[in-house]
């Protein structure tokens, strides 16, 4: 109604000032009596708020939708309206939305194939990777040691590619099931072995018996992972250790500690961790920190679920808690 | 890829000598890896898994140096914490098992790099 008003102002103003220079103009000229102008303003002004009335209800629901912000997108461009200029607003609004429409969905065709091409490319990368690996395994000393740590890396660059393409169709590839919080560490652990020995610092798991989780084994392992990797990654020192440890809070969430004694987070770079490409003071001065890491545990841990805590101390090491 | 592994696996890998009941021979010291048993001439010993672990892959490389790294890989998985100091533990144990087979400085620390067995105890006389 607001708007309506606001709209027919000026037809207003410009009726009432045509009314009095007619009503002046007769009055001057002495041709009429004071009754016979009130009279016919009358009638004139009833004629105008009759029209006026006709043309709010004629348009009221074009007047309501453009009062109202739209709140999602709408493809018709609202209901067929009643006077020609709101019609053909309405025409254009829907023949914009299925432009844009159309934009957006070639746009997530592309984005689609791009994902799939990128699956496909790191698989094909993967079997190279592997049949190089099954070469040397049974070979021993410097130049294979080092080729296996290369391997290693070329594996993990891979696999964040893959679930980083991944993440944006997370709810197509996960399975969800009860799992034994356990055997999934020892399970990652002992997959990041030669991670531990070349780095002399070691595992040490201890875990409450019997905790189950529900979580997707695939992308938890991903998840730890990441973590080991950071652990080791900043700890300089040998013989440190990475403490796991697995408790049941007191609400009864059960709770995946991976603690490290390694160089620690400054407090000024806690806060962004988790942000993506963040690398902060300690990214700067190791090799190889893409800023992707934590990210994508947070990411990850929140589409399963799963709460992320970290805690830091330069210089004493680094805890980072799954809440399950 | 599991496909591929597993039949690399059987045509070079740990299958390929399952012909010979997994035994390992060198220089009439015999290491049942099924049985986990040593023995050389009539004496004989029990071994550990770990143990029985450190001794195959010393046996198969005879002569060259295997080093920790590597030691330290194959025997991770039995245990339930590894360290450093886990395997300089076994190894003193695969020592002494050794020396009650008669066979003293088989097993020589090479400093910095390793183990090495060296089969210069000779033929059971």
């Amino acid at each position: 109604v607001k708007l309506f008003l606001r709209e027919q102002t000026p037809l207003i103003v410009i009726y009432l000032a045509q009314l009095m220079i007619i009503t002046l103009v007769y009055r001057l000229d002495g041709g009429s009596g004071v009754n016979v102008s009130l009279y016919a303003g009358l009638l004139s002004t009833f004629l105008l708020l009759a029209y006026l009335a006709y043309r709010y209800f004629s348009n009221r629901s074009f007047y309501e939708r453009l009062e109202s912000l739209p709140s999602s997108l709408d493809e018709s461009g609202g209901p067929a309206q009643g006077s020609p200029l709101a019609e053909s607003l309405r025409k254009l609004l829907a023949q914009q939305f299925r432009l844009y429409q159309n934009d957006l969905h070639s746009y997530r065709h592309k984005l689609e194939e791009h994902i799939h091409f990128i699956n496909q490319w790191v698989h094909a990368m993967k079997t190279p990777l592997s049949v190089i690996h099954l070469i040397i395994q049974d070979k021993d000393g410097p130049p294979f040691t080092a080729i296996g740590d290369e391997l290693d890396r070329l594996k993990k660059g891979l696999d964040t590619v893959l679930y980083t393409a991944r993440l944006d169709t997370f709810e197509h590839d996960f399975y969800v099931e009860q799992l034994e919080l356990a055997d999934i560490v020892r399970g990652v652990t002992s997959e990041q072995k030669r991670l531990f020995i070349r780095k002399r610092v070691f595992p040490a798991i201890a875990m409450d018996s019997g905790i189950t989780i529900t979580s997707d084994e695939k992308w938890l392992t991903f998840v730890l992972t990441q973590l080991i990797t950071n652990a080791l990654r900043y700890t300089i020192e040998e013989g440190r250790v990475v403490h796991f440890r697995g408790y049941l809070q007191e609400k009864g969430r059960a709770v995946l500690e991976v603690r490290d004694e390694g160089v620690g987070i400054p407090p000024g770079d806690l806060p962004r961790v988790f942000d993506a490409y963040f690398t902060g003071v300690n990214g700067r001065s190791f090799q190889e920190s893409t800023g992707m890491g934590l990210y994508l545990v947070k990411q990850i841990c929140s589409k399963l679920g799963h709460e992320v805590e970290i805690s830091s101390e330069v210089g004493k090491g680094t805890a980072v808690r799954i809440i399950f | 890829m599991a496909k591929i592994k597993s039949h690399l696996r059987r045509a070079y890998g740990s299958y390929a000598v399952g012909a010979n009941e997994r035994s390992l021979a060198v220089s009439g010291l015999t290491l049942d890896v099924e049985r986990l048993v040593l023995s050389r001439g009539n004496a004989k010993v029990d071994l550990s898994h770990t143990e029985a672990k450190i001794l195959d892959e010393l046996m198969k490389k005879t002569g060259t140096i295997v080093t920790r790294d590597r030691l330290l890989e194959k025997i991770w998985d039995d245990q339930a914490f590894v360290d450093d100091n886990t395997l300089n533990v076994y190894v003193t144990r695969v020592r002494k098992k050794l020396a009650a087979m008669g066979i003293q400085d088989g097993l020589q620390t090479v400093r910095g790099q390793g183990y090495r067995l060296s089969d210069n105890w000779g033929e059971m006389t």
